[in-house]
């Protein structure tokens, strides 16, 4: 009796899917065991039954007719209606851009509208008039003041070799008013 | 009607025949993308190249022709829309199997009672002109005694199938009977590659019982 490793691995070898490491040792049973040989006959004559049992009697041009027939009548019509809803549905979208881009143009028209309408509106400003009495310049009415041009006093001590002139020359002048009488 | 109209109408006959035949000999993948630039007959050319294999696939795991009739009908119907989200077009067949067993099982587990289709008309009224050289699943034995054996085994195959688990039954009729890889059986079983032969294995133990009178 053969194992069910035996008659799994000989079932392999029939239908092609055999690990090629067992090939040389399967092939080498066929040839030395009578069992196993008359195993794989009976499984190929199974094939040959199970491939050639017929169907029962069957109109195959009616059959493929009416399977045709089925395929056109049923998914055709729910294509088209795939098409019908995607044009709807590009309708729709159309008919929203519209209303969109109108409603933008009256928001923006109402816009204009409304700085047009407001303008009139508006009372004309009145010019504001103030009258400001302020510093006037006043007459010197006889005023004086002594003014002197140099150094300042902190520079009487300044060693020899500096000039005082320079100072003069690169920085504005300084000018102190010692006295002034009205 | 003019003479003109009236010579049209079988040259509109004869052009559409030529794109008929035409198609027939285009792959797969071709016709796939013709159908989705809005041929209709390239589907129709997929519906009559496959509607064997979706039949005999449905048949066997549901036992019921009426039931697989309906089954390979919403298998097509449901690749036809699912069509764009294909992406190896040249896989259609293998992806249509893939179709037909999931609403199979669905509707074995299910056991809906829908309202039926007039199917029944392409039941048992096969004329000669529907007969497919060279095709595996009709019985068309002259002999009356030979194509009453063939019937019986057809019957005996299925109703073995029907005895196997819905895993086993799905592996055998997918990898064994079908054909289709390993991986896609173990994808659509939501297990290995290895559980798939398992599952084979099994099955086979089993119906090597079931048959043994025919083997």
């Amino acid at each position: 009796m053969l194992s069910d490793e035996i008659q799994f691995s000989l079932l392999e070898y029939l239908d092609g899917s055999l690990p090629a490491e067992k090939l040389a040792a399967i092939e080498q049973l066929l040839a030395s065991d009578g069992e196993a040989a008359e195993f794989v006959r009976e499984q190929r004559s199974l094939d040959a039954l199970m491939r050639t049992a017929p169907l029962p009697m069957i109109n195959w041009n009616a059959l493929s007719k009416q399977i045709s027939s089925a395929v056109y009548e049923e998914v055709l019509p729910r294509h088209s209606w795939q098409i019908h809803w995607r044009w709807i549905g590009a309708a729709a979208a159309m008919a929203a851009s519209v209303l969109i881009v109108g409603g933008v143009v009256l928001h923006h028209r109402g816009s204009v509208q409304n700085v047009v309408h407001v303008i009139p509106v508006v009372q004309p400003a009145e010019v504001a008039s103030a009258i400001v009495i302020g510093p006037a310049a006043e007459t010197a009415n006889g005023a004086s003041a002594d003014v002197q041009v140099g150094p300042p006093v902190m520079m009487d001590n300044l060693p020899e070799s500096v000039d005082p002139a320079d100072g003069l020359v690169d920085r504005p002048s300084h000018i102190s008013i010692t006295a002034a009488v009205r | 009607m003019s003479h003109w109209m009236q010579d049209a109408e079988p040259q509109q006959t004869q052009n559409s025949a030529a794109k008929a035949a035409e198609l027939t000999a285009t792959t797969d993948e071709q016709l796939v993308a013709i159908t989705l630039g809005g041929n209709r007959q390239a589907f129709d050319t997929l519906i009559q190249r496959y509607q064997r294999q979706a039949m005999a696939v449905s048949y066997r795991l549901l036992g019921n022709t009426q039931d697989a009739m309906e089954v390979t009908q919403d298998a097509f119907l449901k690749a036809f829309s699912s069509l764009p989200t294909l992406q190896t077009p040249a896989a259609f067949g293998g992806w249509l199997m893939r179709i037909v067993s999931n609403l199979s099982l669905n509707y074995r587990r299910s056991r809906k009672t829908r309202t039926q289709l007039p199917l029944a008309d392409a039941l048992g009224a096969a004329t000669q002109d529907d007969a497919t050289p060279g095709s595996e699943w009709m019985s068309r034995d002259a002999d009356p005694l030979h194509r009453a054996e063939s019937v019986e085994l057809g019957a005996q195959l299925s109703k073995a199938l029907m005895q196997l688990p819905e895993k086993q039954r799905t592996a055998i009729i997918l990898f064994t009977i079908e054909q289709l890889p390993q991986k896609e059986v173990a994808e659509l079983l939501h297990c290995s590659v290895e559980a798939v032969k398992w599952h084979v294995f099994q099955g086979r133990k089993r119906l090597k019982d079931l048959l043994k009178d025919y083997l």
